[in-house]
């Protein structure tokens, strides 16, 4: 586990420092379209990933979290 | 000069100008920014989906809604509910057909042939239970964000209760955006204390998870982003399913396994203990000849029980004319089986773990579904937007999908459809 997060880490600092992106604010627009963003719709979201924790053995993602049961 | 007198200086009118302000909170990355935009107004939330399995298996209807509410600039709440009803058969036991007495056309067995030897190789047959299994459950969270400088710091509690089923847990959060919002990083940890006592049997028992999630997001360029997310999981305490059962041929007859009520039919024992860790990775590239964006996602997960699975998703997003979208969405996931997972057992382990829960069996879910979407802006005198969303996904579940070949069988195959349909009001 401890090795998984090590590498994690040290892939962000790898990331981070490379990469500072030469963007002026100007130019962000893109960024900011609705469907750039990584979650559109969180309800949405949690209805799917509810179904799937109750019908696969893993967990865990981009958001993830939890609670109750939904056994079946 | 300020990043922002720069960008308003840069907009040559003020619609240019009204964008590049917009555009400088990047809104699909960073929910900081979302922060300093609003009003003190709020939005509500609802949803209803419709889950149904084939073969008659079970359904559930799911109602959920939410509500945020700024209470200042620095300051929101928010709370979520969900009920959700599920009715239908579900499987409860896997046994060898040569034992199983059974009545035609009932879905349960009347009894265990326990003058007959099982091996290995022979063909098994799924036991459901009945039809009439019809159970409610209710969820409700309430939290907050508070956004300091570069920071937003979130607390959440949340509950939800089920006739068999009690569960409070907690969420704290932190989330840094940093150089010029070109990236964030996320802390998260939350706990749950569970409590279960199945309603056809005398059992009350618990179980703790904890949980620990870290995320980073980063943009590439003017029109990428990519988002690293790595989580860990432990679950300590009754971790068995307290309704399946398993069939296990020649176990000690002083087994601390309790009966499932026939010969060599006994209720699951799994370990008391469980370790999970996953890694996601997930990218946004944008098309600029379409005006729509791809999202791809893989997870990759492992577990103390040796499962692990491999997630890979694909979500395609088109904007259409007067403000309606087409989300398109395709999804791969395998896992492979944990070590004490078995159709049935000839012979006790030394573990003492037996669990025939086809969740825990090696096999593949591939599924797609679509969405669309329409937005109003300034819908009424009340309103600042409602935004309507009508989706539906279908999947198949099969042992022959797994990656690396199939390891179990295909008993337990289904195929499902989920369909949801939303409001969100922004007054």
């Amino acid at each position: 586990m401890t090795s998984l997060f090590r590498i994690f880490l040290i892939f962000i600092c790898a990331l981070q420092a490379a990469c500072t992106p030469n963007i002026s604010p100007w130019e962000r627009g893109i960024l900011a379209k609705p469907q750039m963003s990584f979650q559109s719709n969180a309800l949405e979201s949690s209805l799917r990933k509810h179904i799937q924790h109750s019908k696969e053995a893993s967990t865990g993602g981009h958001d993830s979290g939890g609670g109750g049961c939904g056994c079946s | 000069m300020t990043l922002v007198e720069v960008a308003v200086v840069a907009a040559k009118n003020s619609a240019l100008k009204a964008f590049t302000i917009a555009a400088l909170a990047l809104p699909g990355l960073l929910q900081t920014t979302k922060a300093a935009q609003k009003t003190i107004k709020p939005v509500i939330d609802f949803q209803y989906g419709h889950y149904q399995e084939s073969d008659d298996r079970i359904s559930v209807d799911i109602y959920q809604g939410m509500i945020a509410l700024s209470i200042s600039k620095a300051l929101e709440i928010q709370s979520n509910w969900v009920v959700d009803t599920f009715s239908g058969a579900t499987p409860v036991l896997t046994m060898p057909s040569s034992v199983a007495q059974v009545i035609s056309g009932a879905s349960g067995i009347t009894g265990v042939d326990s003058n007959k030897t099982v091996f290995a190789d022979e063909q098994a047959v799924e036991v459901m239970t009945g039809a009439s299994t019809r159970e409610t459950r209710y969820g409700v969270d309430l939290g907050f964000n508070y956004t300091m400088n570069d920071y937003i710091f979130s607390a959440s509690g949340n509950r939800s209760e089920e006739p068999d089923y009690l569960s409070h847990g907690y969420k704290l959060g932190v989330e840094w955006t940093f150089n010029q919002n070109f990236n964030t990083l996320s802390l998260g940890f939350g706990q749950t204390f569970d409590q279960i006592s199945p309603t056809t049997r005398i059992l009350d028992e618990e179980k703790t998870d904890y949980h620990l999630q870290l995320g980073f997001s980063q943009v590439i360029s003017k029109k990428s982003v990519l988002k690293l997310s790595g989580s860990y999981t432990f679950n300590h305490g009754f971790l068995s399913n307290p309704y399946k059962k398993v069939f296990i041929q020649g176990l000690d007859i002083n087994t601390n396994l309790k009966s499932g009520g026939f010969s060599n039919v006994y209720y699951e024992n799994r370990p008391d203990k469980r370790h999970q860790w996953s890694a996601s990775l997930a990218y946004i590239q944008y098309i600029s000849f379409l005006g729509a964006a791809v999202q791809l996602d893989y997870r990759y997960f492992k577990d103390s029980w040796d499962i692990s699975s491999h997630t890979f998703e694909a979500i395609y997003r088109q904007p259409l004319s007067k403000s309606w979208e087409l989300v398109s969405r395709l999804r791969y996931y395998s896992q492979s089986e944990a070590n004490f997972y078995q159709n049935f057992y000839i012979q006790a382990n030394a573990k003492n773990h037996y669990s025939s829960d086809y969740r825990l069996a090696g096999f593949g879910t591939l599924g797609g579904g679509i969405k669309l979407t329409k937005e109003w802006g300034l819908a009424s005198k009340f309103t600042d937007s409602i935004k309507i969303e009508l989706g539906v996904e279908y999947s198949t579940h099969a042992a022959n999908l797994k990656l690396e070949g199939q390891t179990a069988s295909n008993l337990t195959d289904f195929n499902y459809l989920l369909c949801n349909s939303s409001i969100n009001i922004k007054f």
